[in-house]
């Protein structure tokens, strides 16, 4: 390591330009006549200008290439070229970049600004949400991602064995999934056109991620129900919790209230009548096997894990 | 991101993003003089006969082929090994570049694009500005000279604030506006003068280090804002820029020189340990980086000592890094049951951890004692895992050892043990639980299931019987202290560790459920070289009904125990009288 002396920093060693014209690398005798030289240098500007890009996107690439792109203008795209080949190239970028993140956008994101901002924000999260896809709230968040859900939006996870009973509740790895249809507006409180599942697409969208996204173990059903049950349900509002030094007393009178709330939440559980069941295994959509392995939170690849 | 070829941890993995090394037709000056040389004869004018070095048309060829084989070198000399300062993904999204950012907007899942409330613009703030640059009437084209023609960036915003602009262009964006028409410029200045910065940069910083004996404190780390500070005013009279934007090339420099300090003290990184550690930030700091700097550079490391994934991540989980460290993109939460184990060993009280399938005696997922309820009741066959945890002290009571068995339980998983109907609706974003999605996780303490070992030893006439079978006794125990040979095999480290701190399980000991065979108890006692044999074998957990004979071959122990020698002594002699190895 550089010695930084008794006060401080070093200070650094010489530096030369990171680009010099190339009107300037042309000998003296050029540089005599002020006129012939400036057209000269006017000349040669044309080459300035593609070697000034490509010194800036050298100097800039690994924002460039990542989830910060869209903080800078592309130094290869005139400042006139307008908002559709901006967010075009904004577009191709985050698809090169995704490919080496080996994630893959979802097909219904749209190839607008918003778009963009989401493919920003899912490279950069791509690997918390990689790392835990397999736990409750990653599963949750990622899905929370790819809808594009508000707070009030969000859906409820419930796994069997906190609410057990009989029929499929008595098996072991089973879920429900409880996604509101209905996400209000902010200003309006009208149902939103853009968020909630009120149409088929999206609720079919939302089976498919499930079917994807969910551990191939675990048997998770989605019911689509009313937001209105999130804050009409008194077992989500107050479940029951043990002190942290609990007596005797208090340990019995927490067990009774987890056999209660259990039974309510089994009765919840037992009032969906109409499912659409995950019920599968394995759910491969791209050959592992075909090439470099790519899209590692549909398929299950680590990354790398690369044949080639 | 690659690091550097050649061998080392690396050399195993496929790396997602790697160096481009220019190979042909990319190459040196006198190969790319040579073939535009090789162009032009072939196809220029013919009255143009003179290819020769003295003829100008040449020399601007010549120009041109320095040019580009300039920009080849710089491609082949992009290094990569500072990669973690180089986007400052930790600082907010105007502070990421040296020069302005655009107003790119971050997604937020409260913003509902059918919102008849919001503007266009304030959904699509780049495609507006965009747009405005593209008519015919703002263009760029237009805007930009006389950006570049105002003397301050005050007169370029008044520019921006009459029209036609001033009905295009929001007022929160003018600024941003007036960056974007100024960029080229300053990239152009930053490039060409990058020399004459940082020569101001180290003047200033010099003149500083030189009044450092007259300092009250001359040991007290540079004020670096100072020296910048400095440094920006001596560079305002001799670059063509506005004040702010000599400041921003200033303050390339400084992040210039952060990384070049970085690069620098690679290999004092890659070697740190976390005994090392605090020594490495200190040095870090003293060779001139800043708090998050010196943070975010000990990523630089492949497996950086104490780096845990969400040191680099915010708590949304957007990397702070790009491309993100291998401990945040190789590694995964509970996926196995070694790894709640592995966090459980993470409790102080905790010597040894294992998880085993089955629902056992001890404290349920919910916190409740297994047993207490009917849908936690003991059951081996359960769809659960079990903790199985060895204690530093013994619980004296069962309110302690379910206490310390709660603390495990969400070191390991979380707090679902105090709190198990979580509303997760309420933040996605958090860690906990660690657990995978329908896994009902329990935890119990290590029982030492006492066992009962009946055999007649065969020993040459006149052995001294009651040494003889305390030395059969002391080596049972001893065995089923110490374990199997096969366990004692250290597990081999990961080239990527994580995402949690290491905790190793010790490798000495029986493992829960392990059965006794039959055999090895054999081969503990004939370790005495006095004992010829051993008859009439059989072995029994104490309460079990019967003892199982030797040919049953192996004895079951609990899924949640290991075996130890009981008191009772069920254990005789017997004298060989034949001297035959048909005793043994």
């Amino acid at each position: 390591m550089r010695s930084p002396g008794p006060a401080g920093p070093s200070t650094a060693p010489a530096r030369g330009p990171d680009h010099t014209r190339l009107a300037s690398q042309l000998p003296a005798v050029y540089q005599e006549d002020e006129a012939s030289f400036a057209q000269v240098d006017a000349y040669l500007g044309l080459a300035d200008e593609l070697s000034h890009a490509v010194v800036e996107h050298l100097e800039d690439l690994l924002t460039a290439l990542g989830p910060d792109a869209t903080l800078r203008w592309p130094a290869d795209l005139p400042l006139d070229a307008g908002a559709a080949a901006l967010v075009a190239h904004h577009l191709e970028t985050y698809d090169e970049v995704a490919r080496w993140a080996s994630v893959t956008f979802p097909t219904s994101w749209p190839g607008t600004e918003r778009g963009l901002q989401q493919r920003r924000e899912l490279l950069a999260r791509c690997t918390r949400l990689w790392r835990r896809r397999g736990t409750p709230r990653g599963f949750l968040s990622w899905f929370c991602l790819w809808f594009d859900l508000p707070a009030a939006g969000r859906p409820y996870l419930l796994e069997h064995f906190k609410a057990p009973g009989a029929g499929l509740t008595a098996e072991p790895y089973t879920a429900t999934l409880f996604v509101p249809t209905s996400v209000p507006v902010p200003s309006t409180g009208e149902p939103s056109t853009a968020k909630g599942f009120v149409g088929w697409e999206r609720r079919e969208e939302a089976v498919d991620f499930v079917r994807r996204y969910a551990p191939a173990h675990v048997d998770l059903r989605v019911c689509f129900t009313d937001p209105a049950v999130f804050t009409d349900l008194a077992v989500l509002a107050s479940p029951p919790t043990l002190p942290a030094t609990p007596t005797a007393d208090e340990v019995t009178a927490y067990a009774i209230a987890v056999q209660q709330q259990q039974a309510d939440l089994n009765a919840l559980l037992c009032s969906v009548v109409s499912v659409v069941s995950h019920a599968s295994g394995i759910h491969l959509y791209e050959c592992i096997d075909a090439g470099r392995g790519i899209d590692r939170l549909g398929v299950g690849l680590l990354p790398t894990d690369s044949t080639t | 991101m690659s690091p550097r070829a050649g061998t080392g941890p690396f050399t195993r993995q496929t790396m997602p993003i790697t160096r481009f090394v220019p190979v042909a037709p990319d190459a040196d000056w006198e190969t790319v003089r040579a073939r535009m040389v090789d162009h032009l004869t072939a196809t220029a004018t013919p009255d143009w006969t003179d290819h020769n070095a003295a003829d100008p048309g040449i020399t601007l060829l010549e120009v041109l082929a320095y040019g580009l084989a300039d920009l080849h070198y710089r491609t082949a000399e992009r290094r990569l090994d500072d990669w973690p300062l180089e986007v400052r993904a930790w600082d907010s999204d105007a502070g990421r570049h040296w020069d302005a950012t655009l107003p790119a907007g971050r997604w937020d899942p409260e913003t509902d694009p059918s919102d008849p409330a919001l503007a266009a613009a304030d959904l699509a703030p780049l495609s507006a500005l965009a747009d405005v640059l593209a008519a015919p009437a703002t263009s760029a084209t237009v805007l930009e000279p006389l950006v570049r023609a105002c003397r301050s960036r005050a007169d370029a915003v008044a520019q921006l604030s009459a029209e036609p602009w001033a009905s295009a262009v929001r007022a929160a964006d003018r600024p941003a506006m007036v960056a974007l028409m100024r960029a080229r410029l300053v990239r152009q200045v930053a490039q060409e003068q990058a020399g004459v910065v940082a020569s101001a940069v180290a003047a200033a910083q010099a003149a500083v280090v030189a009044a450092a004996p007259r300092r009250a404190d001359p040991d007290a780390p540079l004020d670096i804002e100072a020296i910048d500070a400095a440094a920006a005013v001596e560079l305002a009279w001799s670059l063509p820029l506005w004040d702010e934007e000599v400041v921003a090339l200033v303050r390339r420099e400084r992040r210039r020189r952060s990384r070049e300090v970085l690069t620098d003290g690679l290999d004092l990184v890659r070697a740190t340990t976390a005994d090392t550690l605090a020594a490495t930030r200190s040095a870090l700091t003293l060779a001139g980086l800043d708090a998050d700097e010196v943070t975010y550079a000990v990523a630089a490391a492949p497996q950086a000592a104490g780096l845990l994934p969400e040191d680099l991540e915010d708590e949304q989980g957007r990397s702070l890094v790009w491309p993100p460290h291998p401990v945040q993109a190789l590694t995964c939460e509970p996926v196995t049951a070694d790894d709640y184990a592995r966090r459980a060993r993470a409790h102080a009280d905790v010597v040894r951890a294992w998880t085993v399938t089955g629902r056992l005696p001890g404290i349920a997922w919910n916190g409740l004692p297994t047993g207490a309820i009917e849908s936690v009741a003991v059951d081996e066959h359960a769809a659960a895992l079990t903790l199985v945890v060895e204690s530093r002290t013994e619980p004296t009571t069962p309110a302690r050892r379910d206490a310390l068995l709660r603390e495990v339980l969400t070191t390991a998983v979380g707090p679902e043990a105090g709190a198990p109907f979580p509303d997760w609706r309420d933040d996605v974003d958090d860690l906990e639980p660690r657990r995978v999605v329908c896994d009902e996780v329990g935890a119990s303490l290590l029982e030492r299931a006492p066992v009962l070992v009946q055999a007649t030893l065969v020993t040459e006439v006149g052995a001294n019987r009651e040494a003889v079978v305390d030395d059969a006794r002391a080596r049972i125990a001893a065995f089923f202290e110490r374990g199997r040979p096969e366990t004692f095999a250290p597990t081999p480290a990961p080239v990527v560790d994580g995402p949690w701190p290491r905790h190793d399980q010790p490798t000495l000991g029986w493992v829960p459920g392990e059965a006794v065979r039959f055999t090895e108890v054999v081969e503990a006692i004939v370790g005495n070289p006095l004992v010829r044999g051993v008859e009439d074998l059989a072995m029994k957990v104490e309460g079990d009904p019967d003892f199982l004979a030797a040919s049953h071959g192996y004895l079951p122990i609990p899924r949640n125990a290991v075996p130890r020698l009981a008191d009772a002594r069920c254990i005789r002699v017997r004298f060989s009288l034949t001297s035959r190895c048909g005793d043994a």
